[in-house]
């Protein structure tokens, strides 16, 4: 009798368990928190959590520490840890836990090193069970927001390491996250169930499946034949699929501007090194186009390097205007003069190129609008199709004229960014480097990750977005948004500002 | 017979060796550089230091013969190394993938024959009739309409509009029906013409006049004497139709999302994946070798004057 009862019970928690099938391109990999590819950011992101986490409006919110404070001096974060949580395997999360993987992600720091706070930490202090006490070399204002990130700055349950280490595996993805990872079949799907023994708020629904079809028209007709609910995050379908499914009963929606796509200028190489080039560049490029025709709507046109939304990213500065005649007319001014429909100075034609990768299908079509908006006013583009570890070696060794470039988006801006540009490593580096103000640039961004006075920072930001501005070192084209289509029959389905994260947790399947 | 397999093996072994050196140095001096590949996916800025470290870390400091020699030495013994994306042991994948594929391929190859060859032996019965007329329009659809077209055709019908099949994985046999018959398409109209005209040779030859004279029957003489013959040349056909069909899975595994080889390739191709596109290639060229290889004893079996040549 027992035992049917059992059965009985069993039977009924199946029939009402929720399940929501995503469309995903690779498996999730091992979900080491402290490594990079080929874990997926998304699944790190449901599995682990660290001390903070960045909100939705851009604010440092409590995750695995209820509170913190930083020491007068900058150079120490007391976090006082949440009690009670436990990783799914029911091991304690405390102070030692903290330690331990503290020591695992410095065991491998040379893997970390492009994180500033890699370089800025000093050691980990356990005060007590529930207190730790970060010291930093020297003061390092973005710390919370790297102790946001999805990795490398989460805890997975000691247990789980291999010898105390993650740097070579581990044994088990065991963290404290809403989610646990119980299944994987190589290339077919990736399973996450609801740990019901979460500190917070658990998930609506009880498991979630990740189903591998890289094919992007493949997903959208998985999606019709019911195969899956959900698709989320740029370049998982066509655009062109997303309007169409748009005009269905399918819940389509578009995340806010996440990060900008924009054209990098080489202010040291001939002719992007003059200033009027680069002006009459950025007049001449019909962005509303590019928005509407290469991104059907879906992203919006940018008039600057950051949009509004970034904290410290909106300059006191009017927009480049698409005018083509003002374009025209600024390098007439500035000797250039018409010969065979194109311009020339000192017997030079004005030839420009544009590295792109020669894969990516939106970066060859904004190309291809550029050259021809460029030909109106008489400068020749040129299109340089590269494969893409070509195309990352002309970022970092400055073999460019016109190159794509992106900012990361939230919780990177502007800060965490711009440090990028002080880095020879970078295109961004490379671009600035013909500008007498590379300089003040430098000493601002570096005095910008050092600062703890809010107006200061403020003031730095757009300082060195001013010059960047007025020296139109940059061709802002649009901004980035990640895409959502989701099945009628789910409820509470929502895009986020962090462009690696999927929000899983408020959706719920309707009866 | 002994010494004829001998030498074939041999040869088999050689063009193995040489096309390991060739695969090795293509994916080297392409041009492409898997340390910035590697750190661009990883997210990891490309300093100088960091590309230094990932180099070592991924066995690329190293002379290239050094690493050819690691290889090649450690793939002997079937150990391809560890994918630099997926950080895990090559082997088990690889044949966990190819398994999927030749699957797909043998269930191709199954339904190849089984509707080509009645395709090809009643469109020569009954040859310049309707369907005779049939079966060369099928084939001239079949040589000219790409898989991977084809195959979402058949999504869009059988699984968006009938509902009957499903459209994706891996799973019974119903999940390798709609993939199978698109890369069988191209096989079958080939292999249907390829049979009607060796049955049409084969029905001019004296034998058959002599068997019509003695008065044996036309169903016996076309079963007998006419079908084995015609047959025959299929042994060729059946290597290059096993190419052919293993090619195609590979570009329609992406369609389908089945998880065979080809989409394994194609992720490490993207990522420059050097171990693993190494192991791949090699896997191919293994196989294509092993079939002609069998193709060339099946017929020194059968055709006793090719082994003495």
């Amino acid at each position: 009798m027992k035992k049917l009862f059992f059965v009985f019970i069993l039977l009924i928690s199946f029939l009402n368990s929720s399940e929501l099938k995503v469309a995903t391109s690779k498996n999730v990999g091992e979900l080491n928190p402290h490594l990079y590819s080929p874990n997926e950011m998304f699944a790190q992101n449901m599995v682990y959590e660290g001390f903070v986490s960045y909100s939705q409006d851009n604010q440092i919110i409590p995750s695995l520490a209820t509170s913190w404070e930083i020491s007068e001096d900058g150079l120490v974060y007391t976090f006082y840890l949440r009690k009670g949580v436990k990783f799914s395997n029911g091991e304690d999360f405390n102070a030692n836990a903290v330690k331990l993987n503290f020591d695992a992600i410095f065991a491998n720091k040379q893997r970390h090193i492009s994180f500033a706070l890699v370089r800025a930490f000093d050691y980990l202090e356990v005060v007590n069970d529930y207190e730790v006490k970060l010291h930093l070399k020297h003061i390092y204002e973005p710390t919370l927001r790297e102790l946001s990130l999805i990795r490398p700055f989460r805890f997975i349950a000691p247990s789980a390491m291999i010898d105390n280490n993650t740097k070579d595996g581990i044994k088990a993805p065991i963290g404290t996250g809403k989610w646990k990872f119980v299944d994987t079949k190589l290339g077919v799907y990736d399973k996450f169930v609801k740990n019901e023994n979460y500190w917070g708020e658990k998930a609506k629904i009880d498991s979630i499946v990740c189903k591998i079809i890289p094919d992007p028209s493949s997903k959208v007709i998985a999606l019709k034949t019911k195969e899956i609910d959900y698709i989320y995050t740029d370049g998982e379908i066509s655009l062109e699929d997303f309007i169409n499914l748009q005009k269905s009963d399918y819940q389509t929606l578009i995340s806010k501007p996440l990060s900008t796509i924009l054209i990098a200028q080489n202010t040291a190489k001939y002719p992007t090194n003059d200033i009027n080039v680069r002006k009459a560049i950025n007049m001449a490029i019909n962005k509303d186009e590019i928005s509407k025709y290469v991104f059907y709507g879906t992203r919006p046109k940018a008039d600057f390097f950051y949009d509004d939304n970034v904290p410290n990213g909106k300059i006191d500065r009017s927009a480049y205007e698409y005018n083509p005649k003002k374009a025209k007319q600024l390098l007439l001014d500035n000797g250039w003069e018409f010969k065979n429909g194109f311009l020339e100075k000192d017997g030079k034609r004005l030839d420009i190129v544009i590295s792109y990768i020669g894969i990516n299908a939106e970066q060859k079509a904004i190309s291809e609008v550029l050259q021809a908006n460029l030909k109106e006013i008489g400068i020749n583009l040129i299109l340089q199709a590269n494969e893409s570890t070509i195309f990352y070696k002309r970022h970092r060794n400055g073999e460019f004229e016109l190159i794509f470039n992106a900012t990361w988006g939230a919780p990177y801006e502007p800060e965490i960014f711009m440090a990028s540009m002080v880095a020879p490593a970078h295109a961004d580096y490379m671009a600035q480097i013909g500008l007498k103000q590379k300089p003040l640039i430098d000493e601002n961004i570096e005095k910008l990750s050092k600062t703890m006075n809010k107006d200061e920072k403020s003031k730095l930001a757009k300082e060195i977005l001013t010059i960047l501005h007025d020296e139109a070192v940059y061709i802002p084209i649009v901004y980035h948004t990640n895409i959502c289509v989701a099945s009628p029959k789910l409820k509470g389905v929502k895009t986020s500002i962090l462009k690696y994260e999927i929000p899983f947790d408020d959706i719920e399947i309707k009866e | 017979m002994k010494k004829f397999i001998l030498k074939r093996t041999l040869y088999a072994i050689i063009c193995l060796f040489l096309a390991s050196i060739f695969i090795f140095l293509l994916i080297r001096l392409n041009g492409t550089d898997a340390v910035m590949n590697y750190l661009q996916v990883s997210g990891i800025a490309p300093t100088d230091e960091a590309i230094e470290h990932t180099r070592i870390m991924l066995g690329l400091n190293e002379p290239i013969i050094t690493q050819y020699i690691v290889w090649i030495k450690n793939a002997l013994q079937l150990d391809f190394g560890t994918s630099y994306f997926t950080n895990r042991k090559i082997a088990p994948d690889l044949f966990e993938y190819l398994g999927n594929t030749l699957k797909l391929t043998l269930f191709a190859l199954l339904i190849t024959f089984i509707i080509s060859i009645p395709f090809g032996v009643f469109s020569a019965i009954y040859k310049n009739h309707f369907f005779d007329y049939f079966v060369r329009i099928f084939s001239f659809l079949g040589v000219s309409t790409p898989s991977f077209w084809l195959g979402l055709l058949f999504i869009l019908f059988f699984s968006v509009e009938l509902n009957l099949l499903p459209p994706f994985g891996i799973g019974g046999i119903n999940h390798l029906i709609m993939p199978a018959l698109a890369i069988s398409f191209m096989s079958i109209a080939i292999n249907a013409r390829f049979i009607r005209i060796n049955f049409l040779q084969a029905c001019n030859e004296r034998f058959i006049a002599y068997a019509k004279m003695r008065g044996v029957g036309k169903y016996k003489i076309y079963s007998k004497h006419i079908l084995f013959n015609s047959l025959l040349p299929l042994i060729t056909a059946f290597g290059m139709h096993i190419a052919e069909l293993f090619g195609g899975a590979l570009v329609i595994e992406n369609i389908f999302a089945y998880p065979g080889v080809g989409r394994y390739a194609v992720s490490a191709i993207y990522y420059s994946d050097y171990p693993v596109i190494q192991a791949f290639s090699m896997m191919m060229c293994f196989v294509f070798i092993l079939i002609n290889l069998i193709t060339d004893i099946l017929y020194a079996i059968i055709d006793p004057r090719i082994r003495y040549e």
